[in-house]
């Protein structure tokens, strides 16, 4: 199964906007989230990495980490997941 | 799951990274890639290479907070060692330069080590100054015709006159390595590629013929004191010695 196929199945049982369970306040809508991705070993930044974002069920961002970092603001609460298509799931873990 | 064929150059390092992987272990791993190749330094030209599949993982991404992660990868090294023709000495190095794609490494001690090399390159380069080479010394003069005595003798077009070659104080040598093409000591291709390094004369083939049988009692000769004549000369009966000899 492709990288593709896999995240297709995945994101196949998640709703198209689940409840904001992270931040539920009506005051603040805007949001941000930052990524940090490095080498398990020297901690030093990976060049680049491409990933994609979901809010809900549909994509939200497909882009790429420069420089190990990667940052939005002004986002929409939800329910953000994350994949890195091209990196094997054995190969990357969270900090 | 791909079938990869692994050509010359390859090891797991490079077929990982081809492939999209940053661990050859990922690669490696697979269970019938662990049964063809009991060690993961020994890859056969044309063996055939098992590559998984990638296999995506979801994190949830929090929002106002940074999310960090950590990528697995193997480096891979490159580590050369100078040394005198019988592997015991060290000569003595005015300079040495390691050099494979951007990296380089330099160090008089005879040992150069670059530690993360990018593995899909196959041509590194070694240049070395000797501040001290040996004196020339002539073979012994070698019957019209045998050619199973040490040194091997000199065949035009195979080599050049070792008096024009030899190295002189302070001579630049340079030699172009061809990185991860060494095939294992198991197979006849991998003793005749460690027959050549060593300065025997042997085509590097995958059958055995005339020649390699002379290139392999060649090699006795130098590493033993006996060789019967009516001995094989089969690659098979130096495979361990040459390994020792070579690898070690």
């Amino acid at each position: 199964m492709t990288p593709r196929q896999q995240i297709d199945a995945l994101m196949a049982g998640v709703a198209d906007q689940p409840p904001d369970i992270v931040v539920p306040c009506k005051a603040v809508n805007a949001h941000w989230f930052k990524i940090l991705v490095r080498w398990e070993d020297d901690l030093t930044p990976v060049p680049t990495a491409n990933f994609e974002i979901y809010r809900g069920h549909p994509q939200y961002a497909a882009d790429i980490v420069a420089k190990g970092k990667y940052e939005q603001k002004s986002v929409p609460p939800g329910n953000y997941r994350i994949f890195f298509p091209n990196i094997h799931d054995a190969e990357i873990v969270e900090e | 799951m791909a079938n990869v064929a692994s050509s010359a150059g390859d090891c797991f390092s490079r077929i990982a990274r081809i492939q999209g992987f940053f661990n050859y272990l990922s690669v490696y791993n697979h269970a019938d890639n662990a049964t063809t190749f009991p060690n993961p330094n020994q890859i056969e030209e044309g063996s055939t290479v098992k590559v998984p599949d990638k296999q995506m993982k979801a994190f949830n991404l929090p929002l106002d907070a940074e999310k960090k992660f950590k990528i697995i990868r193997q480096k891979t090294k490159l580590r050369i060692k100078i040394c005198m023709a019988d592997a015991a000495q060290t000569p003595g190095i005015a300079k040495a330069r390691l050099t494979i794609g951007a990296k380089k490494a330099a160090d008089t001690t005879g040992t150069l080590e670059i530690d993360d090399i990018d593995p899909t390159l196959t041509n590194a380069s070694l240049t070395v100054v000797l501040t001290n080479p040996p004196a020339y010394v002539a073979p012994p003069p070698t019957t019209a015709g045998v050619a199973n005595q040490y040194p091997p003798p000199i065949v035009a077009p195979d080599f050049d006159d070792p008096k024009t070659v030899w190295p002189k104080e302070g001579e630049t040598i340079v030699w172009n390595l061809q990185v991860g093409s060494l095939e294992p000591h198991t197979v006849i291709r991998g003793v005749l590629q460690r027959l050549e390094n060593l300065g025997f004369a042997c085509p590097v083939q995958k059958v055995e013929d005339a020649p390699t049988r002379r290139a392999v009692r060649t090699y006795r000769r130098f590493v033993e004191s006996k060789v019967a004549p009516n001995d094989t000369d089969a690659v098979a009966d130096i495979q361990a010695n040459i390994r020792a000899r070579h690898d070690d």
